[in-house]
């Protein structure tokens, strides 16, 4: 099964994550994955992470690597964070780096 | 109290989280609180990788052990290898990378260690006849 699912309105991409650990053994295809997901489509891309109750620091490192290979204007959003993918994301104040929401509604409700 | 073995894995990242999910569960089912038993399987999943990539050098069939011991109000785990180990036995300081900084310099790696310092007390290498001895220490 792939990776991640794509859907979205006009106004922007949700990236659906169909693990539930991003991981170390993992990390080289997902980080693969998403800059396959993102070469089209709009500049707001929100990342569904309702899936995922694990990740590690090469997950992490996956996320950050995600964000960065976005083309120039894009902006990524982590959604549906489950209490240990979010206390990862605060320990290490990925908070300051990404915006995150409680759920994919609130995600889809924001506007930045 | 000795050290008990929790439990020996091959140096392969899939099948390392089966074994150490099952370890930090056995703990949980031995009385640990379900929020520590995630810290604890999140820093021995750092150790491990770290073991994995730096000692085993990514290839598989390489053996780890994971131990456990309560002392006091501590719970210390004890990872084992028998990898070529570390050339500098201080351990990386782990201080959180800078993420003030442009998007293209944000900082891909260097997370595994601040997460392992952040979550427990203390962390002690040792090597002894051909063992690497990682030793991370949570408070109960």
């Amino acid at each position: 099964m792939a990776l991640l699912s794509s859907s979205g309105s006009g106004d922007f991409q949700v990236l659906g994550v169909n693990t539930d650990r991003i991981d170390a053994a993992i990390a080289i295809q997902f980080k693969e994955d998403m800059r396959n997901a993102t070469l089209e489509g709009p500049e707001r891309v929100i990342l569904d992470l309702s899936a995922v109750e694990f990740i590690d620091s090469s997950g992490l490192g996956a996320i950050v690597a995600a964000k960065k290979q976005l083309v120039d204007g894009k902006n990524l959003e982590l959604a549906g964070l489950n209490p240990m993918v979010e206390k990862v994301m605060r320990l290490t104040r990925m908070d300051t780096v990404f915006s995150l929401h409680a759920t994919l509604e609130d995600a889809i409700e924001t506007r930045l | 109290m000795t050290r008990v073995l929790l439990a020996e894995l091959d140096s392969n990242p899939r099948r390392v989280r089966k074994s150490i999910r099952s370890a930090a569960r056995a703990l949980c089912d031995a009385g640990l609180s379900r929020s520590l038993t995630e810290n604890v399987e999140l820093a021995v999943t750092e150790a491990v990788n770290n073991v994995i990539e730096h000692g085993y050098g990514g290839r598989s069939g390489g053996i780890i052990l994971i131990e456990y011991e309560m002392i006091a109000d501590t719970l210390k785990l004890t990872i084992l290898d028998q990898s070529q180990g570390m050339a500098d036995t201080h351990l990386p300081s782990g201080r959180l990378p800078d993420l003030m900084v442009e998007k293209s310099d944000l900082p891909e790696g260097g997370y595994g260690w601040f997460i392992i310092r952040s979550l427990t007390r203390r962390q002690h290498y040792s090597r002894h006849e051909g063992w690497n001895r990682l030793s991370l220490t949570f408070d109960l």
